[in-house]
C-alpha cells in the first residue's frame, strides 16, 4: 500500500515536473522583440524587387548558390519573432554577401481575416518607395499594435513617415489595392505548395515549417551552400 | 481507488495544458508557428476565450487544480469509501463539461477554427466526467490498493 501510494504520487510529481520543464522551455525560447523604427538610410537603393512572375518580394542575387524562400502571414507571432531576430541577420550574413537570394512570399492565413492582407499589401507598396524590407520588418514587429485597428491605413501612414517615405502614399497605395491581386497570388503559390503553416523556409527545395533560431537556420543553409 | 488516481493524474494534465493556453494571456509566450488548418491563436484570442473578463484558461487552471486537489482527497484513507467525493468530482466536471461543450460549439459554429490544446482539455474534461460517474454508480468496487 504504502509502497503504491508512494510511486502515484512520485509519477504526479514527475508529470508536473516535466510538464512546468515544457512550459518554462517555450516560454524561454519565445522571448519577443520589440521593433525600433529607423529612417531607412538610403531607400532608393535597397535591393527589394518585386519578382513579377514569382510574386515574391527578392534581394539578393538571382545567381547565387542558394535560394531561400519564406512563406509568412504579417499577423502570425512566430513570422513577427522570424522578421525581427532570424531574418535580419540571414539578410546580412548570406544575401548581402551574395551567397543566397531571399524570397518573401506573403502567405496571409486566417488569423484575423482581411487585416493580414493589408498588412502585405503595405510593406509592398512601402516597396515602391525602395524600403520593402524596412517597412517588412516594422510591420512584422508591430503587428500588434496596427492589426488591433479596424482601419490600419493610418498606421501604415505612421509607419511610413518614420521611415521617411511619404507615408500618405503607403497608405493611398493600400487603399487603391494595387498590390491586392499579388498578395493573392503569392498565397494561392502557398496553398498549391502545401504549405500548412506560417512561417515556412525553403532552402533550395528543402522546407522548413515553423520558426528556427538563427543558428539552426544558418546550419542548415550552410548545408545547402556546402552541397553545390 | 485507480479511478481517483486516474482523475488526480486528467486533473493534473489538465492544470498544465490550461497553463499552456494561458501564456500568450500572460505576454509571455508567441507559439512557435501559425497553423493554417488548426488555429489556436484565433480561438484563444477570440471573444469566447473570456468569460466576465477572464480568461478562460485561466478559468481553466483554477478548475482542474480544484479537481486535482479533491481527487487527492478522495484517496486519504478516510474519504477513500466515501461517494462524497465523487458526488463533488462528478458535480464540478459536469459544470466544467457543459461549459467546454459550448465552448466546442464556439469553435465548431462561430469561429469555424480548431485549438488543438483546447480540444486536449475538452477530451480531460470529459474523460473525468465519465470517470466520476462511474464511481458512483459502482462505489463496491472500490480496491483496497
Amino acid at each position: 500500500m504504502a509502497s503504491s501510494q508512494t510511486r502515484f504520487y512520485g509519477a504526479l510529481a514527475a508529470i508536473f515536473v516535466a510538464g512546468a520543464a515544457i512550459i518554462g522551455y517555450v516560454v524561454v525560447k519565445n522571448q519577443s522583440a520589440s521593433v525600433e523604427i529607423e529612417p531607412v538610410a538610403a531607400p532608393a537603393t535597397l535591393p527589394g524587387e518585386l519578382v513579377s512572375e514569382e510574386v515574391g518580394v527578392s534581394r539578393g542575387s538571382a545567381e547565387a548558390a542558394v535560394t531561400i524562400e519564406e512563406y509568412a502571414d504579417y499577423q502570425c507571432p512566430s513570422c513577427g519573432m522570424a522578421a525581427t531576430l532570424t531574418v535580419p541577420q540571414i539578410l546580412e550574413n548570406y544575401v548581402d554577401t551574395g551567397k543566397a537570394r531571399f524570397i518573401f512570399y506573403d502567405f496571409p492565413i486566417p488569423v484575423r481575416p482581411g487585416i493580414s492582407e493589408q498588412g502585405a499589401e503595405a510593406a509592398r507598396c512601402a516597396g515602391d518607395q525602395g524600403a520593402f524590407w524596412a517597412m517588412h520588418k516594422v510591420l512584422m514587429g508591430r503587428m500588434r499594435e496596427w492589426g488591433s485597428k479596424r482601419d490600419p491605413g493610418g498606421m501604415f501612414r505612421e509607419y511610413g513617415d518614420a521611415l521617411g517615405l511619404d507615408g500618405k502614399a503607403v497608405e493611398d497605395c493600400v487603399d487603391s489595392g494595387k498590390y491586392r491581386q499579388v498578395v493573392l497570388a503569392s498565397q494561392q503559390r502557398a496553398r498549391q505548395l502545401g504549405i500548412g503553416q506560417t512561417p515556412t523556409f525553403i532552402v533550395n527545395g528543402r522546407p522548413i515549417a515553423g520558426l528556427l533560431g538563427y543558428d539552426q537556420m544558418a546550419a542548415i543553409i550552410d548545408e545547402a551552400l556546402a552541397a553545390q | 481507488m485507480n479511478r481517483r488516481r486516474a482523475i488526480a493524474v486528467l486533473a493534473l494534465l489538465g492544470v498544465l495544458d490550461s497553463l499552456y493556453l494561458l501564456l500568450p494571456k500572460l505576454g509571455l509566450v508567441n507559439s512557435l508557428s501559425c497553423s493554417v488548418s488548426i488555429r489556436c491563436d484565433l480561438v484563444n484570442e477570440s471573444a469566447y476565450a473570456y468569460l466576465l473578463g477572464l480568461p478562460v484558461a485561466a478559468i481553466g487552471v483554477a478548475g482542474y487544480a480544484g479537481l486535482f486537489v479533491l481527487a487527492l482527497v478522495g484517496l486519504r484513507p478516510r474519504w477513500l469509501r466515501d461517494q462524497h467525493p465523487d458526488q463533488l468530482l462528478a458535480a464540478l466536471s459536469g459544470i466544467a463539461l457543459l461549459f467546454s461543450l459550448y465552448l466546442t460549439y464556439a469553435e465548431v459554429f462561430v469561429l469555424h477554427a480548431i485549438c488543438q490544446w483546447c480540444v486536449v482539455s475538452q477530451l480531460i474534461i470529459l474523460a473525468i466526467f465519465v470517470l466520476a460517474i462511474v464511481g458512483l454508480r459502482a462505489p463496491g468496487r472500490l480496491d483496497a490498493g
